[in-house]
């Protein structure tokens, strides 16, 4: 049923889109760019390493919160009615889950550069091991949180993006994702080896492929009507 | 007679919780002592000052003596002072430095025992051992009483209240997953709709009384009225899911479309809800017991006349939950039948 060509096809649509309209994507930069700096200048100082890590995340969450708020906006005015007789809902789900996952992902990159110039790494264990550990973190973060917010997004839009709608529905049930990635991240960051920080690794994975699995398995509901 | 046992479980569920209640509030609670004082020393004894609670440490045939290991140490003397209870000890006999246990056994009491209750730091210069047999004052006691423990003294008997809102609450949020996901495959959801909506409403009251007796707990025991705890923050987020799922619900009009759509977020919240609560604690360490290494309560805390309480109590909260459930539907489709009408 699922063609893996409609759903590229339809990712290559998003992606136009967003090149087209190329504000989206600068502002997400700017929103990345400015919370670090204003961070940077509220806190005036070296930050301790778990202050770092906690702030660094929130502002992913926010950043990831705020990128993918109009994933579905293409999609009104009728619009998803025309999308609606040319794909199945789980091709356009798995299109809309993996471009906000590539928009995640690229928050929490962005993030990262822009801490890495304001503040830099909090701890002495500045090697390549830990950095590509850490990396490896940014697209699990992106995948979870992705999914997660294409199914909250998609409820929003369908219930007429009321204001915040998609946040106050989003943030408690990001919470198991976020404390997952900020555990695993301080052992990281710490310069801790990997069989230490394993357990929050594989858990992460498992709870990404939940996230992923509930959200595809109920977006078909949410988008017939 | 159908009826009647139809109404049966109702009748049970009313019991239940009568029992529970009275049990909890007026069954004495056992003795317990709660503090061990050195008071007094000198060169060949040390005077330890006992304070109890609920006890009678003058009563007859008493018998004081501290123990570390396979050694037992009885007091030499027992008198009572003004300030309480006293029991003087012979330095020759305290063999071994390090913390010692504190057993007190009368006729009354019976057995108390307040662990790691001196700590010991001269080493003795003798090595003469008296000889005790301790076995004769090792006697559990008889009779239904609210357990004592060090920390929680009477507020032990808020488990019977607060723990059982938590297994209320899980219910309810059950019964309101289960009908969302009928209302799902449902294509005229509205029955099912309502019952999901009204079990997360309800779900919601015990939560927030979970989370009152809960607060006043932890303030008394662990000394602040929210800690960041896995199972605190879970029902923090349980409600915060119900609050935003309620509010979902009223941003939508059209009957059939908010079905749906609260459905498939009732669903989702539910099982990160679930992980979050059931298997993210097991990676970390809780104050609570029974997760990350803390002791369950049942393994010494929840003794037979707790549970004897406990479960009767548990199980009629459930069926309270469930009757004030059944009783709000059966209200909200008739005033919806009278509002069409």
């Amino acid at each position: 049923m699922i063609k893996a060509k409609a759903i590229s096809q339809l990712v290559i649509k998003e992606l136009q889109q967003e090149a087209k309209d190329q504000n989206a994507i600068l502002a997400i930069l700017l929103y990345v760019l400015s919370s670090a700096y204003v961070s940077y200048l509220a806190f005036n100082k070296v930050l301790a390493l778990s202050t770092w890590n906690a702030l660094f995340w929130v502002i992913v969450l926010f950043g990831t919160f705020n990128a993918t708020l109009r994933v579905f906006d293409k999609e009104s005015h009728g619009r998803h009615y025309f999308l609606f007789q040319l794909a199945s809902p789980l091709e356009i789900f798995f299109a809309k889950a993996s471009f906000s996952s590539m928009l995640s992902t690229l928050v929490a990159l962005m993030s990262w550069l822009c801490f890495m110039l304001f503040m830099g790494w909090p701890s002495d264990a500045f090697k390549l091991e830990q950095i590509l550990w850490f990396l490896s973190l940014l697209p699990l973060a992106g995948i979870g949180l992705g999914s997660l917010l294409v199914l909250i997004n998609g409820i929003a839009f369908k219930a007429g993006n009321g204001i915040g709608m998609a946040s106050i529905m989003g943030l408690p049930i990001a919470v198991p994702l976020l404390l997952l990635l900020i555990r695993s991240s301080q052992h990281i960051l710490a310069g801790q080896p990997s069989s230490v920080f394993l357990k929050y690794f594989i858990s992460l994975i498992l709870l990404d492929l939940i996230v992923i699995a509930l959200a595809s398995l109920l977006f078909p509901y949410l988008w017939r009507d | 007679m159908k009826g009647a046992l139809k109404h049966t479980w109702k009748l049970l569920a009313i019991l239940l919780v009568g029992y529970a209640c009275y049990m909890s509030f007026f069954l004495p609670m056992a003795p317990g002592i709660y503090q061990v004082t050195k008071v007094a020393e000198t060169d060949t004894s040390i005077d330890l000052s006992l304070l109890g609670y609920n006890t009678n440490l003058e009563g007859s045939n008493p018998k004081v003596w501290l123990q570390k290991d396979s050694l037992a140490v009885p007091a030499l003397e027992y008198f009572n002072e003004d300030g309480g209870a006293v029991a003087r000890f012979s330095k020759r006999h305290l063999l071994e430095t390090g913390n010692y246990h504190l057993f007190s056994y009368n006729d009354v009491d019976k057995t108390l025992f307040l662990p790691t209750a001196y700590y010991h730091s001269q080493l003795a210069d003798s090595t003469s051992k008296l000889a005790f047999d301790k076995t004769s004052y090792l006697v559990p006691r008889s009779g239904f009483e609210i357990p004592y423990k060090t920390i929680l003294y009477e507020t032990i008997r808020n488990l019977n209240f607060h723990v059982c809102m938590w297994f209320v609450l899980l219910v309810l949020m059950t019964y309101s997953v289960v009908y969302s996901i009928k209302s799902l495959r449902q294509r005229n959801a509205y029955q099912s709709d309502l019952r999901a909506e009204v079990a997360a409403r309800i779900g919601l009251y015990f939560a927030i009384l979970g989370i009152a007796s809960g607060s006043i707990w932890a303030k008394y025991t662990w000394g602040a009225w929210w800690v960041n705890d896995p199972k605190l923050n879970g029902a923090a987020l349980s409600t915060l899911v119900y609050l935003a799922y309620l509010v979902l619900r009223k941003s939508i009009e059209d009957p059939e479309k908010k079905a749906r759509i609260s459905a498939v977020y009732n669903v989702f919240a539910y099982v990160l809800m679930i992980v979050f609560i059931q298997i993210l604690p097991r990676l970390t360490d809780s104050l609570h017991p029974g997760n990350g290494g803390n002791p369950a309560f049942s393994q010494y805390d929840l003794d037979n006349n707790l549970r004897a309480i406990f479960y009767p109590a548990t199980l009629g909260w459930i069926l309270i939950g469930v009757w004030i459930w059944q009783i709000s539907t059966r209200i909200r489709e008739i005033q919806n039948k009278y509002e069409q009408a």
